[in-house]
């Protein structure tokens, strides 16, 4: 996964969008399809991806949420 | 028989074993593990039940339990490799485990259970600080705190009230200690983390109100005002009060000998201690 996360995502059941945004450690995207932010976090502690603790953070933070944290258009 | 001698809410920070490792004794958060510490060993404690929230290590979003009892011997901890905790086996009781379980069933809550199961860090890091040497048993509870829907503070309450009724029914004469693993305000990995960091606290105003409440002995005020709503505009793991909730119902209302806060992480160390 680190070293190749293209190869080691290929054999998941995954639609060509959340490929493409999980190989570009597009989280903001993953996170307004559904995707779990708690469970996201991983990818940039293990720093796959592309992602770090700074730009995992950015991307996130540049999601609009409401109050309860869910997102919005 | 078996009687509950005092509960005790605790954080579960993950990055805080390594923090201390590096920090030394006299930092913040080794001073108020180390004061709990003192007070657990103080009460003598024969085994812990703890109130939890898996992040998803223990359980996955295809096997997800609202409520469950871990039933074995022992367990391995931590399955999620937080830093500088070592790996630890720690004694557990299956007997006592499945009665918890029937009990808790028989008033109502359809309990799931796991066997030859391991935990992550929110159990794993208060007992890395709390009983290092892993000599006391520990049953794990585990109540689904993090994905919504949420059981309700009020079904969480009553359930710890059923846990009592079980260990007040077991026939050892064993002194228990309960506790409540997590925060009150925390967001993890999602889009409420402060500036630069992997978490944050989205809503401080709440965390200080609970602790105002856990101080004041309101608890059927804190059921209340623990909706789901303000669980999760709490942050994404804001559920994890139902732990405390839980630990409140089976100890009974009684005064906190203290509640410490550490309003940064949005989280505190309360002791309540009778016997």
């Amino acid at each position: 996964m680190k070293a190749d996360p293209a190869e080691a995502l290929a054999p998941l059941d995954l639609t060509d969008e959340e490929r493409r945004a999980l190989v570009a450690g597009d989280v903001g995207t993953l996170f307004r399809m559904g995707v779990n932010g708690f469970l996201m976090g991983y990818l940039a502690r293990f720093e796959v991806c592309g992602l770090n603790v700074g730009n995992y953070n950015e991307r996130m933070r540049a999601v609009k949420v409401d109050e309860i944290g869910q997102p919005v258009a | 028989m078996a009687q509950i001698v005092a509960g005790f809410g605790v954080p579960h920070t993950p990055i805080f074993p390594h923090f201390v490792k590096r920090d030394g004794p006299d930092c913040e958060i080794a001073k108020l593990f180390g004061a709990q510490k003192q007070e657990l060993a103080a009460t003598r404690p024969d085994l812990i039940v703890m109130f939890d929230t898996d992040h998803l290590n223990t359980f996955f979003l295809n096997d997800l339990p609202i409520f469950a009892v871990g039933i074995d011997t022992s367990f391995k901890a931590p399955n999620d490799e937080p830093r500088d905790v070592p790996n630890y086996t720690v004694k557990s009781h299956a007997g006592l485990a499945a009665h918890i379980r029937a009990v808790a069933i028989g008033a109502g809550y359809d309990v799931g259970m796991t066997q030859n199961y391991s935990v992550d860090h929110s159990i794993t890091v208060p007992l890395h600080f709390l009983t290092p040497d892993m000599h006391v048993p520990v049953i794990p509870f585990f109540i689904s705190g993090h994905l919504p829907p949420l059981p309700s503070a009020q079904r969480c309450h009553a359930l710890g009230q059923a846990v009592a009724r079980a260990i007040e029914a077991w026939p050892e004469p064993l002194r228990i200690v309960i506790m409540g693993s997590g925060s009150f305000s925390l967001e993890v990995g999602g889009p409420r983390m402060a500036p630069g960091r992997s978490d944050g606290v989205p809503d401080p105003d709440w965390a200080a109100r609970v602790i105002k409440l856990l101080e004041q002995q309101q608890i059927d005020r804190l059921i209340a005002e623990s909706t789901e709503h303000q669980m999760l505009k709490a942050g994404n793991v804001g559920g994890e009060i139902l732990n405390w909730i839980a630990m409140l119902g089976a100890i009974g209302d009684r005064k906190p000998n203290y509640i410490a806060p550490q309003m940064q992480n949005g989280h505190a160390y309360g002791v309540w201690r009778w016997n």
